[in-house]
């Protein structure tokens, strides 16, 4: 797995190196993006507000959702009057946040994801540990062996790309042609027009976009932008920050419904979930400017080794971090999202890449800070104990001395490999989960005096 | 949903809105517009262009004026094309049935 991000992330950060480096105006650009965003956030209701009389006046029907719950309700209600039980998906990280899939399975409907990643994924009852390339933890072998265990009408596979491309499109179109509905995410909702749109790579959303009679559109509050004009900012900054192309191969942009074509109904669900909570933070309301580039996964090394799985949580990467525990809350030290602000090296790379300037850096800092203050005057955690004995040690040369020493002791416990992987309970919590280098047969001071003859 | 439960939603989400820009809301921002906003002025972004459009396999054919009128229509012929299995619908739109080559 490890090989496999690593590879990836590498080729993408540097193609989109080059693609940047082409844009003499891309700070300008950044600045704008970021500069919109914050606006949007100031005129929020408003924009809201208007972007729903538009769509309402040309044909679409709006849905406020509070919650997932609400937001899967919607959906499932909506796709049941189609009568199907079957309904195709793009790509949405929105719904992956909700849960719509697992909700619409509880319910007797398939969600087909035709974004040929995600069906990837999906095929391989498995979860999407890359923003922009769900699939980025899975070689080609691991796919030919995926497709032909749940597609056995493709026959032989061989692992190359094109064989399986052409094996994937074949089973999706089946799908395509026969969808009564379709479920879609949005990039941008244009406030002004009442325009959704939504930029790809494979054309699969387009025909999730105009073949069904029923489309549905899950967008959260913050995608939406004040004008057309806007879009002209964030389709320079999207395809190249997120796949390092000059242009993406689709965008595709609808504004309610045509009787020449294309679905006869359209159903925007416009979805908070959180959002307002992260609004409310004047420091962290920021992550809500992010426009899904998956740049700071790209270049970040915490993301680069672990790979998205994780971070357990459907945003990964230093994004993750940032607007998971927000979204969602922390309860507690239990919680994998108050672990999230953490799992970061600080350098900040992050923000460099960033399509819209967000300082991921300062929100980090602001979220272990806030985290730090809810925890004061409980009970203290197995780290707060052993940060505690640690400073206690440091605090005396004597003490310290000792502790080196009673470390030494830890080598019986080390395999052959020079690795310790299990020790008792409460070191046990440590070990279930990482590995400890064996310590070495002498520490820094008894090598010094040995080598220095105790000279300072 | 019924519509009483749609607006009631509608009015909370706008309410939590409200309530989260009390919390420092700087007001509306104005929007610095210093990127190039004229892409298409220089015979460089021609080229750019046409290499552009060339990675996403389009031919492109490098003419004078004169040619244009012979060139154009002549040379294309523009036909809509659908699965044979799409709705009828499509048909009579005009467009023609695509043989079924999945591949």
């Amino acid at each position: 797995m490890r090989r496999n991000v690593g590879h990836a992330t590498r080729t993408i950060r540097t193609k989109r190196l080059a693609a940047v480096s082409e844009c003499a105006d891309w700070e300008e650009l950044r600045a704008a993006g970021s500069a919109i965003k914050q606006d949007v956030m100031a005129r929020l209701p408003e924009l809201l507000e208007q972007l729903e009389a538009n769509v309402v006046a040309r044909g679409g029907v709006v849905h406020w959702a509070r919650d997932a719950d609400e937001a899967n309700r919607i959906v499932t209600d909506l796709i049941r009057v189609t009568g199907a039980d079957e309904v195709v998906k793009v790509k949405s990280m929105a719904t992956q946040e909700i849960g719509l899939n697992e909700h619409l399975e509880a319910e007797g409907i398939t969600a087909i994801e035709t974004d040929l990643a995600e069906l990837i994924v999906q095929l391989g009852h498995d979860k999407p540990s890359h923003i922009l390339v769900p699939a980025i933890h899975r070689n080609r072998a691991e796919i030919r062996e995926i497709f032909r265990r749940e597609m056995p009408e493709a026959g032989e596979l061989t692992d190359e790309p094109r064989v399986l491309a052409i094996a994937a499109r074949a089973h999706l179109r089946r799908k395509f042609l026969s969808a009564k509905g379709a479920v879609s995410g949005a990039n941008f909702g244009v406030a002004e027009t009442g325009t959704l749109a939504l930029v790809e790579s494979e054309g699969n959303g387009r025909m999730c976009l105009t073949l069904p009679e029923t489309l549905i559109t899950v967008m959260g509050i913050e995608k939406i932008v004040p004008t057309f004009a806007d879009l002209e900012v964030f389709m320079q900054l999207l395809p190249r920050s997120s796949t390092a192309e000059r242009m993406n191969p689709y965008t595709s942009m609808w504004t309610g419904v045509y009787g020449g074509g294309g679905p006869r109904e359209f159903h925007l669900v416009l979805l908070d979930n959180g959002r307002t909570t992260v609004l409310a933070d004047e420091v962290g309301r920021a992550a809500l400017h992010c426009i899904r580039c998956s740049a700071c996964l790209n270049v970040c090394s915490v993301y680069e080794r672990t790979g998205g799985h994780a971070y357990g949580s459907v945003y990964p990467g230093p994004i993750d971090a940032i607007l998971s525990p927000q979204l969602t809350g922390t309860h507690g030290h239990g919680d994998p999202n108050a672990t999230l602000p953490y799992a970061s090296s600080w350098c900040a790379a992050c923000f460099d890449a960033c399509s819209v300037r967000i300082d991921i850096s300062s929100i980090l800092v602001h979220l272990r800070a806030a985290q730090v203050d809810s925890d004061r005057g409980g009970l203290p955690s197995g780290q707060d104990v052993a940060m505690k004995a640690a400073a206690w040690a440091m605090k005396s040369p004597t003490r310290f001395a000792l502790a080196e020493k009673a470390l030494s002791a830890a080598r019986i416990a080390a395999n052959s490999d020079q690795r310790i992987t299990t020790l008792p309970w409460p070191a046990s919590k440590w070990t279930s989960s990482r590995d400890i280098p064996e310590p070495p047969k002498e520490t820094f001071r008894q090598w010094w005096t040995r080598t220095h003859g105790g000279d300072r | 949903m019924t519509g009483d439960a749609q607006s009631s939603s509608k009015a909370e989400v706008l309410g939590r809105i409200r309530d989260a820009r009390a919390v420092g809301s700087p007001g509306p921002v104005d929007v610095p517009r210093h990127y190039d906003r004229q892409p298409l002025s220089g015979p460089g972004d021609v080229e750019r262009f046409a290499e552009t459009v060339d990675e996403y396999r389009a031919q492109v054919f490098r003419i004078d004026a004169a040619a244009v009128a012979a060139t154009g229509p002549s040379s294309v012929e523009v036909v809509q094309v659908v699965p044979v299995q799409a709705d009828e619908y499509w048909y009579e739109t005009g467009c023609k049935r695509l043989p079924n080559d999945l591949t």
